[in-house]
C-alpha cells in the first residue's frame, strides 16, 4: 500500500510535468501564430507568389526647352511557355514556323522554346506585322507581348551625351546610363501564389503590383545650339569646311556652355553615331572624345597665363614687352612665330600676337609655385565632374621635376594634358568674372505627373580670379577678336573675345610635321558673356585661327540669334585696328551693306564704293565668294568690307588665310626636339 | 463481458476517437495535393488512410478485450519476437529501405515497422518487470540497472535502422516508468546529468553535431538545409493566426512542407484551423495524459498500473515531442503524432496501445493479475 501511495504521488509529478510541457507548447503557439503571424505571412507570402514583372515606362531625356531626346516606343516582343510547348508535342513544327516568320536560325528557336525556364523571350523588338503573323499561326506556348524600345527622335543628335540602351531598355552609355535609375523606373508585377512544383495553386489569390514609371530627365543641352554645332561637325567631316580645302578632320568637338552657371548647352563630337542603331556603329565613334580626350591646348592656353599674370599683377597692361624674335630659356632657344619678333609692344599686343616670348615672359614672372596654384585653381590635372563616364583627368607635368624650360612651354599651352572640357570650364571662369562653375549636364528632374523632383543646382568651384581681373582679361581677349589673332571669328555687331590655338600632334614619341590639332575658343558678349566655345579639330593640316576659329564664329552667330541677344551697339562692326582701352565710336550713320557674292572683284569693288564703303580684298580669283560684313548687315557707314575670292561663284575655295607664321606652329617647331608628356587619348580612373 | 465495456472510461474512448477524427479530416486536406500530383487521385492516400483506421479499430478492439492476465504472462515471447523482428528489418531482402533508413518489413502489400512492435513490447516486459521487483528499485544496481540494460539493448537496435525520435520515446517511456515505480530521484537525476554528459561529450568530440542539433533553435541560418522543415513548419503555423485558413485552405501543403501529412501534420493543423484548432489538439492530448496516468493511480495493481503508466506516457510523450518539433522548439526527430499522422503501423499500434490502456481503464475488478 505504501508502494501504491508513493507510485501515485509519482505519477501526479508526471502529469505535473506533462501539463508544464503542454502549457509551454501553448504559449509557443500564441507566439509563432498570434505573435510572429504576420510577419511569418510575409514570409510565406514572399515563398509562395511570384510575379511576372510589368516593365515601367523608361522616362524621356528632353532638352532645356522640353523638345523630346529620347522616348520609349510599344514594340512587340514573342515570347515561349516551354512548358506548354513540350506539352504539344510539337516543338519541332513550332520551332520552324518560328525561325520562319522571325528570320532565325531554327536550332536557337527550338533551343529557346525549349529551355527549362517558365517564360522564355524568343525575339524582342519585332514589327507589327511580325506579331500578327506569329498571333495568326496559333502556335501552342507561343505568345505576344507589348514591351517597350528606346527611340531616339533626332537620331544621332546629341548620341554622345544621350547614350543609348541595351535589349532590355537598359542604360548602357551617356545619361542614359548615369542615370538609369531615375529613368527606369520600378518594375511593377503581377503576383500569383505558385506551389513548390512551380504550379499555380488552385483559387491561388493574385497581387497587382503596378509599375512606377521612370522619371524625365531634362537635360542643360538646347536641341538647336547642339544642332548648330553638329551642323558644323558634319560640315568638316564632310570636307567641307572653311578654308579645309576638302580635307576631313580625324575628329573633331565643339562645346558650348553658359559661363554663368556652367550648363553645357552643347556637346558635339564628330564621327558620330545613330543611339537607335548603336549596334552597328563603329565603337570608336561612340567614344566621347569631348570629354574622354586630352590634348596640347596649344595657344589658346595663354588665356590662364594671361589671367594668372594680372591676378598676381605682374604686369601692367601699358607696359611695354621687347620681343627680339626668341627667348632663351636653359640654353634653349624658343622662337617667336614672327621673324625677327614684334619689336616692342604692349602687354595687350603681346596677347594679341599671341606672341611667345611675351608669356613666356609672363610665365617667368610667376614662377613655378604660382603658375601651378592657378593650373590648379583652374581644374586642370583633375576631373571637372561633368555627368558624363570615363572622363579623362588630363596630365600635368610634374611640379616637383618641373624646370624653368617646362614653365616656359606650359606658358605657351604646350607639355600639359588637358581635356576640351576641363579647357572651356576653365576660360568660362574668366569669362563669367572669376568662378570655376561645375559644368552640368542635367537641369532638372521631373516625374511623369511633371512635378520637378530635382531642381538645377549650380555648383560653383570657388574664385580663382578677381572680377576686375577677369573682366580686364575678357577686354583684352575681345582685342585678340578684333585686331589679333582671332579675326576669323570676328562677328560684325557682337563683341567676341576669343584665342587661338594649334598644337602639333604627337605619334610614337615624336610630332607629326603636318598634323595639327586646331582649336578656338571665344565667349561672347565680351562685356556679359552668354556663351562660351570651344572647337577642336583634330588631324587636320591647318591652324587652329583658319579652321576653328571660323566653327566657333558660326555656332556662336546662331546661337547668340537663336537666344535673341540683340546687337551690341558699341561693338565694333569690323576687324580694325587696336581698340583696347578706348570706347569704341558709336555709329554715326547706318548703311545697309550690299551682297557682292558672284561679282568679279572689279565689279564688286565699284558696288560697294558706290554705297560708299571701303574695299579690302583677300585670297585671288575671278569671283566674290564670300564677305564681311555680309550682304544685307546694317553697320557703318565708310567702313571696310573685306572681300574673299575664289575661283568659281558659290564655292569656297578661297586661299587660306595663312599668316606667313604661324604663333603656335613656330613656337612649336622651334621646340621640335621637345617630347611632351602625351597626345594620346587618356582615360579617367 | 458487458459490464467491462460499461466501465470502460468513456472521457479517453471519446478522446481517442475524436483526435481519430480529426486525424481523418486532416490527413484528407493535407495529402489530397500530393495524391494527386502522384497518383492523379486525390484520395489515394485518403483512401489508405481508412483502411489503416479500420484496421487500427480492430486492433484496438482486440487490445480491449485480450485478456491482460494473459498478456501478462506472455510478456517475454512477444519482447522475443519483436527483437527478432527488430534484427530482421536489418537483413538486406527483408528490410526496405526508406529515406536512408531501414525502418520497414515488407508483409505483402503493406508493410510494418518492428520498432512500434517493440516499443508496446517494452512497456509491457517493463511494467511486468518493474512490478515484480518494485521493492528494489530503490537500489540503483538491483533495481534500475536491469531496466537500463534492457533498455540500452533494444535501443542501440533501433538506433542501426537509425531512428532516433524512436529511441528518444522510449527511453522517455522507460524513464517515466521508473520514476512512477518509485525509483530514486537522485537516482534518476544522476542519469540525466550522466545523459547530458554523455550529449556534452559528444559535442565535444565533433562540434558540427552542436549546429546540426541545435539547428532548431535558428533555422534561417541555413534555410534551405538543416533548417528547412522547421522553417517550412512555422511558415504554416505563422499564417494560420488565430482561426486558420479554413479546412482545405493550406498553401504548405502545395509541397512546400515536406511529410505534410505525416510527421508535420500538426503544422496542417494550425495552418488551416489556426491557434484555435492546434491549441484544441493539445487540450485533447492533455485529456489524454490526464485520462491515463488517473487509469494508472486507480489501477488494481502495479503491474497494470505501471502498464497504464507507460502506454500514457508512450503515446503522450511521443505527441509532445512531435508538436515540439512542429512548433521548432525541439529538433527534427521524425516522429509522427499519435492517432493524427497519416496512417501505417504507427496508428496500428498506436491503437493497440490505446486499446490495452482503455482495457486498464475497465480493469478495476480484476482483483489482481
Amino acid at each position: 500500500m505504501v508502494q501504491q501511495l508513493k507510485m501515485r504521488k509519482r505519477v501526479v509529478l508526471l502529469f505535473g510535468m506533462c501539463s508544464i510541457f503542454l502549457f509551454v507548447l501553448i504559449i509557443r503557439l500564441g507566439l509563432v501564430q498570434l505573435r510572429e503571424g504576420p510577419f511569418l505571412k510575409n514570409l510565406a507570402d514572399e515563398e509562395h507568389f511570384r510575379g511576372v514583372p510589368v516593365a515601367p515606362k523608361r522616362g524621356n531625356i528632353e532638352d532645356c526647352n522640353g523638345n523630346v531626346l529620347a522616348m520609349s516606343v510599344s514594340t512587340e516582343t514573342a515570347y515561349a511557355v516551354p512548358a506548354e510547348v513540350k506539352k504539344s508535342g510539337r516543338q519541332e513544327e513550332i520551332a520552324m514556323k518560328l525561325a520562319q516568320i522571325l528570320d532565325m536560325n531554327k536550332a536557337d528557336v527550338l533551343e529557346r522554346i525549349t529551355k527549362r525556364t517558365s517564360l522564355e523571350y524568343v525575339k524582342k523588338k519585332i514589327s507589327a506585322e511580325t506579331a500578327a503573323k506569329i498571333k495568326t499561326a496559333n502556335l501552342p506556348g507561343i505568345g505576344i507581348v507589348e514591351d517597350s524600345s528606346r527611340f531616339y527622335p533626332n537620331g544621332p543628335l546629341a548620341a554622345h551625351v544621350l547614350g543609348f540602351t541595351g535589349i532590355d531598355s537598359q542604360g548602357l552609355e551617356g545619361i542614359e546610363f548615369s542615370r538609369d535609375k531615375e529613368l527606369t523606373g520600378i518594375p511593377g508585377s503581377i503576383l500569383t501564389e505558385y506551389g513548390a512544383n512551380g504550379i499555380v495553386i488552385p483559387g491561388a489569390e493574385h497581387d497587382f503590383i503596378q509599375p512606377v514609371q521612370g522619371n524625365t530627365i531634362k537635360l542643360t543641352i538646347d536641341k538647336n545650339i547642339q544642332a548648330f554645332a553638329e551642323r558644323e561637325l558634319a560640315k568638316l567631316m564632310a570636307g567641307q569646311g572653311v578654308n579645309m580645302e576638302g580635307k576631313a578632320p580625324k575628329s573633331a568637338s565643339i562645346l558650348v556652355m553658359e559661363p554663368s552657371t556652367g550648363r553645357m548647352l552643347a556637346i558635339a563630337s564628330a564621327p558620330t553615331f545613330d543611339p537607335n542603331n548603336y549596334q552597328t556603329s563603329n565603337p570608336a565613334a561612340r567614344r566621347n572624345i569631348a570629354i574622354q580626350n586630352g590634348y596640347e591646348p596649344g595657344s589658346t592656353f595663354k588665356i590662364i597665363t594671361l589671367a594668372a599674370s594680372l591676378e598676381e599683377k605682374v604686369i601692367k597692361t601699358t607696359e611695354s614687352f621687347t620681343d627680339p624674335g626668341y627667348a632663351i630659356v636653359l640654353g634653349k632657344k624658343i622662337r617667336c612665330w614672327k621673324s625677327g619678333g614684334h619689336g616692342t609692344q604692349t602687354m595687350v599686343q603681346v596677347v594679341e600676337n599671341s606672341c611667345n616670348p611675351g608669356f613666356i615672359e609672363m610665365g617667368q614672372r610667376l614662377g613655378i609655385d604660382r603658375f601651378y596654384k592657378y593650373l590648379t585653381a583652374f581644374g586642370f590635372g583633375k576631373k571637372t565632374g561633368i555627368e558624363m563616364s570615363g572622363e579623362a583627368k588630363g596630365i600635368l607635368a610634374n611640379k616637383k621635376r618641373a624646370t624653368a624650360l617646362d614653365l616656359a612651354t606650359m606658358s605657351i599651352g604646350q607639355t600639359n594634358n588637358v581635356t576640351p572640357i576641363q579647357l572651356l570650364t576653365a576660360v568660362s571662369a574668366v569669362a563669367n568674372g572669376g568662378t570655376l562653375m561645375k559644368p552640368q549636364l542635367v537641369q532638372e528632374i521631373t516625374s511623369p505627373a511633371g512635378e520637378v523632383l530635382v531642381p538645377f543646382k549650380e555648383e560653383a568651384g570657388g574664385r580663382v580670379i578677381h572680377e576686375d581681373t577677369a573682366k580686364l582679361a575678357r577686354e583684352i581677349l575681345e582685342s585678340v577678336v578684333t585686331n589679333g589673332t582671332g579675326r576669323r571669328s570676328f562677328l560684325p555687331g557682337y563683341r567676341v573675345a576669343g584665342k587661338t590655338g594649334t598644337a602639333q600632334k604627337v605619334g610614337n614619341g615624336v610630332y607629326i610635321q603636318g598634323e595639327y590639332v586646331a582649336s578656338f575658343i571665344a565667349f561672347a558678349p565680351a562685356n556679359n558673356p552668354r556663351l562660351a566655345i570651344l572647337a577642336v579639330v583634330d588631324g587636320v593640316p591647318f591652324y587652329g585661327g583658319v579652321v576653328a576659329a571660323p566653327v566657333v564664329q558660326s555656332v556662336m552667330l546662331d546661337s547668340l540669334k537663336y537666344l535673341g541677344v540683340k546687337p551690341d551697339l558699341n561693338a565694333p562692326l569690323a576687324p580694325g585696328k587696336p581698340m583696347y582701352g578706348v570706347e569704341f565710336p558709336p555709329v554715326k550713320q547706318a548703311a545697309v551693306v550690299p551682297s557682292v557674292l558672284g561679282y568679279t572683284p572689279a565689279e564688286a569693288e565699284a558696288a560697294l564704293k558706290k554705297a560708299g564703303f571701303k574695299v579690302a580684298i583677300e585670297g585671288k580669283g575671278s569671283y566674290v565668294v564670300d564677305q564681311i560684313p555680309h550682304g544685307d548687315a546694317k553697320v557703318e557707314q565708310g567702313s571696310t568690307v573685306l572681300l574673299y575670292l575664289g575661283s568659281e561663284a558659290g564655292k569656297n575655295t578661297l586661299a587660306p588665310w595663312f599668316e606667313e607664321d604661324d604663333p603656335d606652329v613656330d613656337a612649336i617647331e622651334s621646340l621640335a626636339p621637345r617630347i611632351p608628356i602625351s597626345m594620346n587619348p587618356v582615360l579617367g580612373d | 463481458m458487458f459490464t467491462k465495456y460499461r466501465k470502460v472510461d468513456a472521457v479517453l474512448l471519446g478522446t481517442i476517437l475524436i483526435l481519430l477524427l480529426i486525424g481523418i479530416i486532416m490527413t484528407y486536406s493535407s495529402s489530397a495535393v500530393k495524391g494527386y500530383l502522384y497518383y492523379e487521385d486525390p484520395y489515394h492516400y485518403f483512401k489508405a488512410e481508412l483502411i489503416w483506421v479500420a484496421l487500427g479499430l480492430a486492433a484496438m478492439t482486440v487490445a480491449l478485450v485480450i485478456d491482460l492476465k494473459l498478456l501478462c504472462q506472455w510478456t517475454k515471447p512477444i519482447l522475443l519476437f519483436a527483437l527478432v523482428l527488430l534484427v530482421l528489418v536489418k537483413i538486406p531482402g527483408i528490410g526496405k529501405t526508406v529515406n536512408g533508413a531501414q525502418r520497414w518489413i515488407g508483409l505483402g502489400p503493406l508493410s510494418i515497422q518492428p520498432s512500434e512492435v517493440i516499443k508496446l513490447a517494452m512497456v509491457l516486459m517493463m511494467a511486468r518487470f518493474l512490478s515484480a521487483n518494485s521493492n528494489n528499485i530503490r537500489y540503483f544496481f538491483r533495481g534500475v540497472v536491469p531496466s537500463l540494460g534492457l533498455l540500452g539493448v533494444v535501443c542501440a537496435l533501433i538506433m542501426l535502422q537509425p531512428d532516433l525520435g524512436t529511441t528518444l520515446v522510449m527511453a522517455a517511456t522507460v524513464f517515466f516508468m521508473l520514476l512512477a515505480v518509485g525509483a530514486n530521484l537522485w537516482h534518476m537525476a544522476g542519469l540525466g546529468l550522466a545523459g547530458l554528459g554523455m550529449v556534452a561529450a559528444a559535442i565535444i568530440a565533433a562540434p558540427y553535431r552542436m549546429r546540426r542539433i541545435f539547428a532548431f533553435l535558428d533555422p534561417w541560418a541555413d534555410p534551405s538545409g538543416k533548417g528547412y522543415q522547421t522553417i517550412q513548419s512555422l511558415l504554416a503555423l505563422g499564417p494560420g493566426g488565430l482561426f486558420g485558413l479554413g479546412l482545405g485552405q493550406s498553401r504548405q501543403k502545395f509541397l512546400y512542407l515536406p511529410e505534410n501529412h505525416t510527421d508535420f501534420i500538426f503544422a496542417m493543423i494550425g495552418e488551416e484551423l489556426g491557434f484555435i484548432g492546434a491549441t484544441l489538439v493539445v487540450l485533447l492530448f492533455f485529456l489524454f495524459i490526464w485520462r491515463g496516468f488517473r487509469t494508472a493511480m486507480k489501477a488494481p495493481n502495479s503491474f497494470l498500473s505501471l502498464l497504464a503508466v507507460g502506454l500514457t506516457s508512450l503515446i503522450g510523450i511521443q505527441a509532445m515531442i512531435n508538436m515540439g518539433v512542429v512548433t521548432g522548439v525541439l529538433p527534427v526527430t521524425g516522429i509522427t503524432l499519435p492517432f493524427l499522422s497519416y496512417g501505417g503501423t504507427s496508428l496500428l499500434f498506436t491503437m493497440a496501445g490505446a486499446g490495452l490502456l482503455l482495457n486498464v481503464t475497465a480493469a478495476d475488478h480484476y482483483e489482481g493479475v
